[in-house]
């Protein structure tokens, strides 16, 4: 029977889609981003007898029973982490246990690991919130560690083709990277596809993250203004977080 | 004489309350005849409580007024009739209001609103400004948190006008319910209801499907969160504090169940005794305009029995310590909670009064929600403020402890400003809770000036007044303060 590492769970979340979901933190994470906010998530624990103490090691019905009691008041649950798709096999298990409750599934990515072979996954899910944090390779690897681009953006197509694309998230953390380019980058790329795509900019904050040195908090101001540019660049549903 | 004097001294109350509160004063120079030395003696303990409505009572406690049958009559009394205009409609209702007695002095229950302005809405030319000068007026004449409106189930366009309208203003009075059925109620405008409740703590969200097996369509929720029959209501409320009964018990090393059966049967007498004077020594039921005109009916009386301090009693009970212990956490504390009102609803049930015709005269089991002067005991059965487990454990607990409460019950719930992007979250919640069998949802946001304090609203702003040794206008804000400071109301946990 296969087991997940799962961090922690969010009984209700207003934020993770749409309604009020149960949202669940798989530990694990394929990148290192400078302003991860759960950077507790990232390390990958390939040997699962060896967790430390304040991880679970769940198997699907261990963790429906322990999410169970929310059922009444969700609309569904969304797997979120670290990157919950390096557990891809047990959320394909936990997601066709969770349709045959009635629940909807959503999944909060990274974008990184390729979608183009998972129709069984796909067919399962509802929805995907994924992130685009960078528009070029050089961008890419300052703020991620590493050079996934073709695959996110293979994954922002293919998921806009069968309608489960919910939204494209930009985090923007002032003074890593020029987020005037990257923006209009991403704006541009996600008009072409869909002027319609939500594409949603989340102002960094600093509480709650570790190597936060260098890394400031953009200003209302600032955000507005790449609220502004992704418009002129063709976006039509621009949501900002600040 | 000293309290009469004290009154007329105090720099605090409005000329308003002090006639109330002198009122009052003048009624309970007389003594309610008829009681017994025990339940003189209950009275006098902790364990029942009449909630100062008087010793000689001339007005049933709660009147929900006929408002459709009023609308369609006029009322000869006052001189008016049936209006034709959306104006005329709010000003007869506004005289009306002055008109309904209750123990506040103002009206409980101001009608099903977007029902009885619907159809004077198309002909007005600005009906959105008529509205809220409506309900700008009931805010200033009847400055009384108790005061209660309700809208729905159906979406009408009077009821998102008064939704509206009631954000742009976001005053404490009145208070507002939604009757909420997910088949019978339009997204949108339960959406739109949730928005509003996030930015003015009302309305509540009440269970209609559910009330409306007991009451039928003809009921509506009243002052905090009563459920009663329009066109009657309830002739009084007493209640029962279930912390001091287990105490009693404890003490004189009794089984609980016969000291909860010998309260219970104590205080319908009491209750019996006050109703035998309203109905009998009173004339209110051969007098008043209301009850000649047929816009309260005789039939429809019933009365409400309360209970609070459920937490604290279970608590002594099963862990030795009313101020923490299991309720709310386990399921032999909800098993417990249960037993102790089935032992009541057995005396309900047993219990019959002549002058009470509705549910065949048996009274209604009611959630008190607690008084400004309780300290250390809980509003009905609520979890204590700082004790909920996480919501959902918190629904799944209360949840069928609310059917056993047809004449009222609710619960709090705050949620954080995050949930303004996704009302629809909080309506999942709702829906959930309902079909568990909770009755009555409220809910605001952490942040809002208006706090709901246990079945009210009052502004943040006006308790700081209060408190600079101000005069405020209502009367409500002077409980709200007391209750905010006996009961650490604050602490209620935001999601
Ligand atoms: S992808 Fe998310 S979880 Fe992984 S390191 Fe980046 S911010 Fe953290």
């Amino acid at each position: 029977m296969q087991r997940a590492v799962i961090n922690r769970w969010i009984n209700f979340s207003p934020i993770d889609g749409p309604g009020n979901r149960t949202v669940i933190f798989f530990q694990g994470c394929n990148l290192n981003c400078s302003y991860c906010h759960n950077p507790e998530t990232i390390e990958i624990y390939d040997n699962k007898s060896k967790i430390p103490g304040s991880l679970y090691l769940l198997t699907v019905d261990e963790l429906i029973e322990k999410i169970k009691q929310n059922f009444p008041y969700i609309s569904g649950i969304t797997v979120s982490g670290g990157e919950p798709l390096l557990q891809l096999e047990f959320i394909k298990e936990l997601f066709s246990k969770t349709k045959k409750l009635g629940l909807s599934n959503f999944i909060d990515t990274n974008g990184t690991i390729p979608l183009t072979e998972q129709k069984t996954l796909l067919d399962l899910t509802d929805g995907v919130m994924i992130d685009f944090k960078a528009s070029n390779s050089a961008d890419l690897i300052e703020v991620t560690g590493s050079d996934k681009l073709e695959i996110i953006k293979e994954n922002i197509i293919l998921l806009n083709d069968v309608g489960l694309l919910h939204e494209v998230r930009t985090v923007i953390a002032g003074g890593l990277i020029n987020y005037q380019e990257n923006v209009v980058e991403i704006a541009g790329f996600i008009a072409e596809i869909d002027p319609e795509i939500k594409f949603k900019l989340i102002a960094y904050r600093n509480h709650g993250v570790e190597n936060s040195e260098g890394i400031i908090e953009p200003s209302t101001e600032d955000i507005n203004n790449y609220k502004k540019l992704a418009r002129t660049n063709g976006c039509k549903n621009i949501q900002i977080i600040k | 004489m000293e309290e009469a004097l004290n009154i007329i001294k105090d720099g605090t109350l409005t000329q308003q309350q002090k006639i109330i509160a002198l009122a009052r004063q003048a009624e309970n120079q007389l003594e309610l005849p008829g009681l017994t030395d025990k339940e003189q003696d209950y009275l006098n303990s902790d364990l029942v409580c009449d909630l100062a409505e008087g010793q000689a009572p001339y007005r049933p406690r709660y009147n929900l007024v006929d408002f459709a049958k009023f609308m369609e009559e006029g009322s000869e009394f006052l001189r008016l009739s049936s209006p034709e205009t959306l104006a005329e409609a709010t000003n007869n209702l506004i005289i009306l209001y002055q008109n309904i007695p209750s123990v506040t002095g103002m009206p409980v229950y101001i009608g099903e609103l977007d029902k009885l302005l619907e159809p004077y809405i198309d002909s007005s030319s600005d009906p959105k400004s008529t509205i809220r000068l409506f309900l700008t007026a009931i805010d200033r004449t009847l400055p009384d948190s108790f005061v209660h409106a309700d809208i729905g189930p159906e979406k009408t366009r009077a009821g998102e006008l008064i939704l509206e309208a009631e954000k742009e203003l976001a005053n404490s009075v009145p208070n507002l319910t939604l009757k909420y059925d997910p088949e019978l109620t339009d997204k949108d405008f339960a959406i739109q209801a949730v928005e509003t409740g996030l930015e003015v703590s009302k309305p509540y969200f009440a269970n209609h499907r559910d009330y409306q097996k007991i009451f039928g369509d003809e009921y509506a929720i009243v002052s905090c969160y009563n459920a009663l029959p329009i066109g009657g209501g309830s002739h009084t409320l007493v209640r029962m504090n279930l912390k001091a009964v287990v105490e009693k018990a404890l003490e004189e090393e009794e089984f609980l169940a016969v000291r909860l059966r010998d309260v219970s049967k104590t205080m319908l007498s009491i209750m019996d005794k006050r109703i035998a004077f309203l109905c009998e020594e009173s004339p209110f039921f051969k007098s008043n305009f209301l009850v000649k005109e047929g816009l309260l009916d005789k039939n429809k009386y019933t009365a409400m029995f309360g209970v609070y301090g459920m937490a604290e009693a279970v608590n002594l009970f099963l862990d030795g310590d009313s101020e923490s212990g299991s309720y709310g956490k386990t399921a032999e504390s909800q098993k417990m909670a249960k037993n102790i009102l089935d032992i009541i609803q057995n005396e309900l049930n047993e219990h019959e009064n002549e002058h009470s015709p509705f549910n065949d005269g048996h009274y209604l089991l009611h959630a008190q929600s607690g008084i400004g002067e309780d300290v250390d005991t809980s509003p009905g059965c609520r979890i204590p403020y700082g004790e909920e487990p996480s919501m959902p454990e918190q629904l799944n607990f209360i949840s069928p402890i609310h059917q056993y409460f047809p004449a009222g019950v609710s619960d709090i719930f705050t949620f954080d400003k995050t949930y303004k992007r996704n009302p629809e979250a909080i309506l999942d919640v709702i829906k959930g809770a309902f079909e568990k069998g909770l009755r009555l949802f409220s809910f605001y946001n952490s942040e809002s000036d208006l706090v709901r304090i246990t079945g009210y609203l009052v502004k943040r702003s006006e308790i700081e007044k209060l408190n600079q040794g101000e005069t405020v206008h209502k009367d409500t804000v002077v409980l709200g303060r007391d209750t905010l400071e006996s009961s650490p109301e604050e602490n209620r946990k935001v999601r």
